[in-house]
């Protein structure tokens, strides 16, 4: 009995010490097959209670992009603007998506999301919210769902930087409090103050530049450490949200095999 | 086979309350109360120990796919269901351990009812919020979780065991 115990007990250590997150992404794709109808039909029912504060940002968004929108418009000769629009080929491409499972509660928490490669999504794509805040990035898919690596998830990493400033630091979350991230790295004589924007960096596989991850709350400096440590306020409300656009980098994959060949040059 | 199919339907049960109800409902990073261990919990006192291993694994392995965390769930149910007869002749009594009968609180009584699924769920809650947790550093906020989770969780299995085995109910597996 004993020894059933001790082999089937370091069976299960061994599948624990080896896994990563991406094995449990991988796992929760996997049980998304026969689960993720069920998850759906619930996130129909939970997100009618955030439809008000859902709308409102989507309408802040609109607006926002409406402006942008005026603002080229003016800027650029419409005639040439027409004459080249068929030939502009986007850097990014934007799916929505909605939110069908979410757990903030873990210490490595994942999004399921209501896409997969059916949909053209795939591994590696950044999830934002409907108002353009940093959600997380794929990393697997099913036909169609997708899962994908939360911000909340000890293992995420992304780089950030204040949008003032070309310094940039390292974002990751501790595993504590679910409204907080912390940005490392940032040189001491970086000018930051509490309420900066912190927004992400262009050098991202995942994330285009200039998204929005969320406001400086706390900044910490230490006299043995050249680099000050900040604690970021998410802009991203992670218990409310239910639509994201999942962000595709079309360039990503031509950037990574021209990396990885110099890698073997060398 | 009566008995079979009664366990079968409560884990059934709990595994569907644990993944469409308790993980979905993200109050707070410190609740997270894992119902789905009253599977293991209220088997009849009589199982044998190798039954209840068995079932330990299939309710870790099970929970473990939902919840996507690969080892967690399963490392934590084997070493409660191995440690579950001794729990329960330290908190029901030997005699009343191996008399048989669910060890619900109509069955044992509350205090001992209580005792012996505190005991349980701490155990099991202490290696769950430590293996998924990945990292001693946060101690304390592991210990904080085990002590939510534990008195949320045991409240939880009483709930189920009134419902599951109600009073004068006594059956073996």
């Amino acid at each position: 009995m004993g020894a059933i115990f001790i082999i089937l007990e370091s069976l299960s250590l061994h599948f624990y010490a080896n896994s990563s997150a991406y094995a449990q992404a991988k796992l929760l794709t996997a049980s998304n097959v026969f689960v993720g109808g069920v998850n759906s039909m619930f996130a129909s029912v939970g997100k009618y209670f955030h439809l008000a504060t859902e709308n409102e940002r989507l309408v802040a968004r609109v607006a926002e992009l409406e402006n942008e929108l005026e603002a080229y418009q003016t800027a650029v000769n419409e005639y040439e603007l027409h004459a080249n629009l068929d030939t502009i080929n986007l850097k990014y491409l934007h799916t929505p998506a909605r939110v069908i499972n979410n757990t903030v509660s873990h210490q490595q928490n994942f999004i399921t999301v209501d896409r997969g490669w059916g949909d053209g999504v795939r591994d590696g794509m950044a999830v934002l919210t409907a108002d353009g805040c940093m959600f997380g990035y794929v990393v697997s898919c099913a036909e169609h769902y997708a899962v994908c690596m939360s911000v909340l998830n000890t293992e995420f990493r992304a780089s950030g930087r204040p949008t003032h400033s070309g310094e940039f630091g390292s974002i990751s979350w501790d595993g504590k409090d679910r409204h907080f991230v912390t940005l490392s790295e940032i040189p001491k004589y970086t000018p930051i103050e509490v309420g900066d924007t912190i927004v992400s960096t262009a050098y991202s596989f995942y994330f285009p530049e200039g998204v929005r991850i969320g406001t400086v709350d706390n900044i910490t400096n230490s006299d043995n450490s050249p680099s000050s440590t900040i604690r970021v306020r998410l802009s991203a409300d992670f218990m409310t949200t239910h639509k994201v656009v999942l962000v595709e980098n079309r360039d990503a994959e031509i950037i990574m095999n021209l990396e990885d060949s110099v890698k073997y040059v060398k | 086979m009566y008995q079979g199919l009664r366990y079968t339907l409560l884990l059934a049960a709990v595994a569907l309350l644990q993944s469409l109800i308790f993980n979905q409902v993200q109050i707070s990073i410190y609740f997270n109360p894992l119902i789905y261990v009253a599977f293991v919990l209220l088997l009849p006192m009589r199982t044998k120990p190798i039954v209840v291993l068995l079932c330990g694994l299939l309710a870790g392995i099970l929970m473990d796919i939902t919840m996507g965390l690969v080892g967690v769930n399963t490392c934590a149910s084997l070493l409660t269901a191995y440690v579950r007869p001794l729990m329960l002749r330290l908190a029901v009594g030997k005699d009343n351990a191996t008399d048989g009968g669910v060890p619900a609180p109509m069955q044992v009584g509350v205090g001992k009812f209580l005792a012996y699924a505190t005991v349980f769920v701490a155990v099991h809650c202490m290696v769950f919020f430590a293996l998924e947790a990945m990292t001693l550093k946060y101690i304390w906020l592991i210990g904080v979780k085990v002590v939510i989770n534990t008195i949320a969780t045991v409240l939880l299995i009483w709930g189920v065991a009134s419902v599951f085995a109600p009073r004068n109910y006594n059956n073996s597996f």
